[in-house]
């Protein structure tokens, strides 16, 4: 074992055997970044999307929740799948989850 | 010049080694303070949030008794939609101060402050109005 581990390698195969390892490795590192700058953004557009709609009143993706003595909370949850570089032929979720409080006119 | 030629010099080591010393234990650290970064951030744009929509849920109650019963409900419906294990393994608490009693009073400084896990606080602040 020592010996192999310690032995010089010359030639393409050995080349390979290095970068081969090297760019899967790097590949999933690339891929964990990108899932998760990509699941903050979301999360902070939804949440300025429901934001929104508690002010203004729009229509948009959201449930309502009756508030104790007026007004409303709006949830938007949602469950969508991830984008991947490397696919292992399963598919991966991420929760997204924003609240607002819509507050009755006459409070 | 001496550069130049170090760097054209070949350099001879074995494949696996260089791999196992070098590459892993790089990938390694940066793996989990990637994951570190991300997670605390989550955390912290979640808790912040939180706490602005309880506040407001608070100060915009129609009266003294119904005030804090508002702030936890807008905590439970969060509570509810959240999957089992991240309840489990994030255990979100409410706290409200004042700063004079009773709380609900004209232009009294109210905070809200939540805690996320062990570690994540988030406060949001909010006077109630003046007219009440």
């Amino acid at each position: 074992m020592r010996k192999h581990l310690f032995a010089q390698s010359r030639g393409s195969v050995e080349s390979f055997l290095t970068i081969f390892p090297q760019l899967f490795v790097f590949l999933v590192m690339f891929q964990l970044v990108f899932m998760q700058f990509n699941l903050m953004k979301d999360t902070h557009l939804s949440q300025g999307e429901v934001s929104k709609i508690a002010i203004t009143g729009d229509m948009g993706e959201y449930e309502r929740y009756p508030l104790i003595g007026g007004g409303y909370v709006l949830v938007s949850h949602k469950v969508e799948s991830v984008k991947k570089f490397i696919d292992f032929q399963q598919l991966s979720f991420k929760r997204n989850l924003s609240i607002a409080v819509d507050e009755d006119e006459s409070n | 010049m001496k550069v130049i030629s170090y760097l054209k010099s070949g350099s001879k080591g074995s494949a696996v080694a260089e791999f196992l010393i070098f590459t892993l234990p790089f990938f390694t650290a940066f793996l989990l303070l990637i994951t570190s970064i991300h997670s605390k951030s989550m955390a912290m744009a979640e808790s912040s949030n939180l706490s602005r929509q309880v506040i407001r849920a608070f100060i915009t109650s129609p009266n003294e008794q119904l005030a804090q019963q508002r702030a936890f409900q807008v905590l439970e419906i969060y509570k509810s939609k959240l999957s089992i294990q991240s309840r489990l393994a994030r255990p979100i608490s409410l706290e409200i101060t004042c700063r004079r009693y009773p709380c609900f009073s004209a232009g009294n400084l109210v905070t809200a402050t939540i805690t996320i896990g062990r570690d994540q606080k988030s406060s949001a602040s909010e006077y109630v109005d003046l007219w009440r």
